[in-house]
């Protein structure tokens, strides 16, 4: 236990943790903040959010049919709003314009074209692009299975049929979930992992080389505790990882509370008002912690990976130059597949398990392999 | 041994120290794999493109009176014979080849009676078709560079970035100064040239944006590695007190400079070079060379590409290439910069990204309505962001008329300066 908590105190080294904290907030920055300051981003994005809370706080998770005509009256009593505003409005009505058919027919490039943008420019809540959402809203819940078959490539495979069907017909499908609210968290936890996994590779890197360097292995190895230096370096890697991956999603979480998103939690993400079909009807928040167990398995599988590296690199640019594919691999190959839309019927029901299985499979043998030869190695 | 000999076995000697490391050699082999993926992937379009190239051996690739005139008759002979084909077949007639695709009659003549026309029948009516589409798209060229308003795109991009004051003029100055060079660039005709369809095949996107710019990264890596390596490998092998202890000892810092940039040099070479290669042998462009990069068919988007001077497909590649070679010789520079402060080359490679990242990060803490924020985009880190639009319209950030050019000299200085910096710093430094 001594022997870990030196290596894990070595691995946390003040230089390398300044450096790894100067990266995070580099990167925090470049990739990651946009979808803080940005939530909604723009219009009509921000009144769909609006519609969406309130249509929760009226309708709860689902809204069933009959929640569905009251919504609809809704839209019809705002038409009506609209069109006493527009009658009322000199400019307007010197227009001609005095039903919202009229004003959404108004052509763009004309004196009225400026009239209707003036309108639509107003800050704050604003009845036009109200009504615009709420007709989007109206016409994704009638056309729930057209839309979404429509989301998928023709030709659509069997099984991906059948799901959407299911999904169709389950009430989950009735949800009360914006896409806004899953696209944010889909593209925050994909950088939040590509964050996660380049600091795991950068932290656990130096952890064998540095020894090999100091010349400390010769000294080790003579020793009757040397040889499980290499197990117990292993534990010291993982933990550290994990502390790693815990203290950023820690950070990530407190971030992401901001956004105020947490009215959705528990609603199905098969929702029609979210794009695509899921191979499991899972809440948000259970989607949340399925990305979260992904991230960690995901760090754990790099982790063991670099440490393989690690242990056999003669140098800082072999580390480097072997990370390269590496993480090329697991960031711009496999990232879609792993954590963000792992269960997008996209892919067929198994992909995922499948990766993870293979990976984890294939960083264990590296391990175990460099593990046994360790014990003979002639130093 | 005299001093040049010396010079030269000791430039050897570290230049074999970046090429026998298996791990330069194996990342090289990586990113041609890679590279060459990214080729194969448009693979799809290589038959289409030979379409017209049969086109320009027929007229040539400038679009003039006779040749339109040429290219009408000879579309329409063509178009004749393919309704004698159909009327024969099926008793239909088409008034466009595009019309026999359309999926209803696709579907009637060509999926549900496969016997009705032979693979060679269907090869020239989507010859045809494709004809058509360059015929039609010729139509179209003066009308939309009649309908060209920079100063409208130059609004649009101010208002997408929030610029003001006066950043937002100097903006609106070079996209003046812009709208001068398309009127001589109409005047010259260099947007009446046939060249591959922007909007169809992307060509210009493949080679200058997905396959450029992956080299632009990937040589970046490698020659931050190699230089990283090179100019601490003495320390990193222990073997710095007995190298710079000796009377040549300490100039081996410049040694190590040159070597780090011819290594990068190299490197260069064999990735531009292969990868171009593959790419020009898959691709046909021999005909093309010629062709001006402004050409109205070589757009992709809704603005044509416009290049601030009069530069042909070949002339605009070698400066592409040429920019590659600039941007690693000064991120070569900046690494051997670095080096001197720090003692890891680990830590250098960390470094360099967070420089590259800083440096991305400028614009952001520079106010929106000064110079500066247009000034903040001047270095090499941003040049490999976008070399699709190099030398010609480029957003509100890289449309300036010599901004490759002040860039890559300023930075040049910079550096340089830094350098021989740095080499003066570590004559003296503490090596222990």
């Amino acid at each position: 236990m001594r022997i870990i908590s030196h290596e894990i105190r070595k691995v946390f080294n003040l230089k390398m943790v300044a450096l790894l904290l100067f990266i995070s907030a580099i990167m925090y920055q470049l990739f990651i903040s946009f979808y803080f300051e940005h939530f909604p981003n723009g219009r009509p994005a921000l009144d769909d959010y609006r519609i969406s809370v309130q249509m929760q706080k009226d309708y709860g998770t689902h809204m069933d049919e009959e929640e569905f005509q009251h919504f609809q009256q809704r839209y019809k009593d705002q038409i009506v709003e609209v069109e006493h505003y527009l009658q009322s409005h000199k400019g307007f009505v010197d227009a001609g314009v005095t039903t919202y058919e009229d004003f959404r027919n108004m052509p763009f490039d004309s004196e009225l074209g400026a009239l209707r943008s003036k309108e639509y420019n107003e800050p704050g809540s604003n009845p036009f692009y109200e009504l615009q959402v709420r007709e989007n809203l109206i016409k994704s819940y009638e056309h729930k299975e057209t839309d979404k078959l429509l989301t998928y490539m023709k030709p659509i495979k069997e099984e991906q049929a059948a799901r959407i069907k299911q999904v169709v017909e389950n009430e989950g499908v009735t949800a009360i979930f914006p896409y806004i609210v899953f696209e944010n968290y889909k593209s925050l936890i994909t950088y939040v992992s590509v964050l996660v996994v380049l600091s795991v590779s950068f932290i656990i890197s130096p952890m064998f080389i540095m020894d090999r360097k100091n010349h400390v292995i010769d000294l080790q190895y003579t020793a009757k505790i040397g040889r499980k230096m290499f197990r117990k370096k292993i534990a010291a890697a993982m933990v550290a990882a994990f502390l790693i991956i815990t203290a950023q999603l820690i950070c990530f979480f407190l971030l992401y509370s901001a956004n105020h998103v947490s009215m959705f939690f528990n609603s199905n993400i098969n929702s029609v008002f979210n794009y695509g079909a899921f191979w499991y009807d899972l809440t948000f928040l259970q989607y949340i912690v399925l990305t979260v167990v992904a991230l960690y398995a995901l760090g754990m599988i790099v982790t063991l990976f670099t440490l393989f590296i690690s242990s056999l690199a003669p140098n800082y640019i072999t580390i480097i130059g072997a990370q390269v594919p590496l993480l090329y691999i697991v960031l711009g190959v496999l990232f879609d597949v792993m954590i963000g839309d792992s269960i997008n019927i996209r892919y067929s029901q198994y992909t995922q398990p499948l990766a993870y299985l293979g990976l984890i499979a294939a960083a264990a043998t590296l391990v175990a392999v460099k593990w046994k030869r360790e014990r003979l190695a002639d130093i | 041994m005299n001093k040049k000999k010396l010079d030269l076995r000791i430039h050897s000697y570290e230049l074999k120290k970046a090429f026998t490391s298996p791990v330069i050699l194996t990342l090289i082999a990586v990113f041609l794999a890679f590279n060459l993926s990214l080729i194969y992937s448009h693979i799809y379009v290589k038959d289409d493109l030979k379409i017209l190239n049969k086109l320009v051996d027929r007229f040539g690739y400038v679009i003039d009176a006779d040749m339109e005139n040429d290219f009408q008759k000879y579309y329409s002979t063509q178009l004749g014979e393919m309704n004698e084909l159909t009327e024969r077949k099926s008793g239909t007639a088409y008034t466009y080849a595009g019309d026999f695709f359309e999926y209803d009659n696709y579907k009637r003549y060509v999926h549900q009676q496969p016997e009705l026309y032979s693979p060679a029948e269907l090869d020239f009516i989507h010859e045809l078709r494709v004809i058509e589409m360059y015929y039609f798209k010729i139509q179209e060229i003066d009308n939309t560079y009649n309908k060209l308003d920079l100063m409208l795109i130059a609004e649009d991009e101010i208002g997408k970035y929030g610029l003001s004051g006066q950043a937002a003029e100097t903006v609106r100055k070079n996209y003046a100064k812009l709208t001068e060079r398309l009127d001589t660039l109409i005047q010259n005709g260099e947007h009446k040239n046939l060249f591959y369809s922007g909007p169809h095949y992307q060509m210009h996107t493949l080679l200058f944006k997905t396959l450029l710019r992956a080299l632009l990264f990937q040589i970046m890596i490698l020659v931050v590695l190699i230089t990283g390596y090179i100019s601490k490998y003495e320390f990193e092998h222990r073997t710095h007190l007995l190298a710079y202890s000796t009377k040549r000892g300490r100039k081996l810092a410049v040694d190590k400079l040159l070597v780090s940039i011819v290594a990068s040099g190299i490197v260069t070479t064999i990735l531009v070079g292969l990868t171009f290669a593959a790419y020009f042998i898959i691709y046909d462009y021999s005909r093309l060379w010629h062709v001006p990069i402004s050409s109205f068919f070589n757009a992709e988007y809704k603005l044509p590409y416009i290049s601030w001077w009069n530069m042909s497909f070949l002339t605009f590649l070698l400066c592409s290439v040429a920019l590659v070679y600039a941007c690693q010789l000064l991120f070569s520079a900046v690494t051997f910069v670095l080096s001197t402060f720090i003692r890891n080359s680990y830590y250098i490679f960390a470094g360099f990204a967070i420089l590259f990242g800083l440096i991305l990060l400028l614009p952001s803490v520079v106010p929106f309505d000064s110079n500066a924020v247009l000034l903040s985009v001047y270095t090499p880190f941003n040049l490999v962001l976008n070399p699709q639009n190099r030398f010609m319209e480029g957003g509100a950030f890289g449309t300036s008329k010599y901004y490759e050019i002040i860039t890559i000299a300023a930075w040049s200085l910079l550096l340089l300066t830094l350098c021989w910096l740095s080499i003066k710093r570590f004559m003296k430094q503490n090596i222990n």
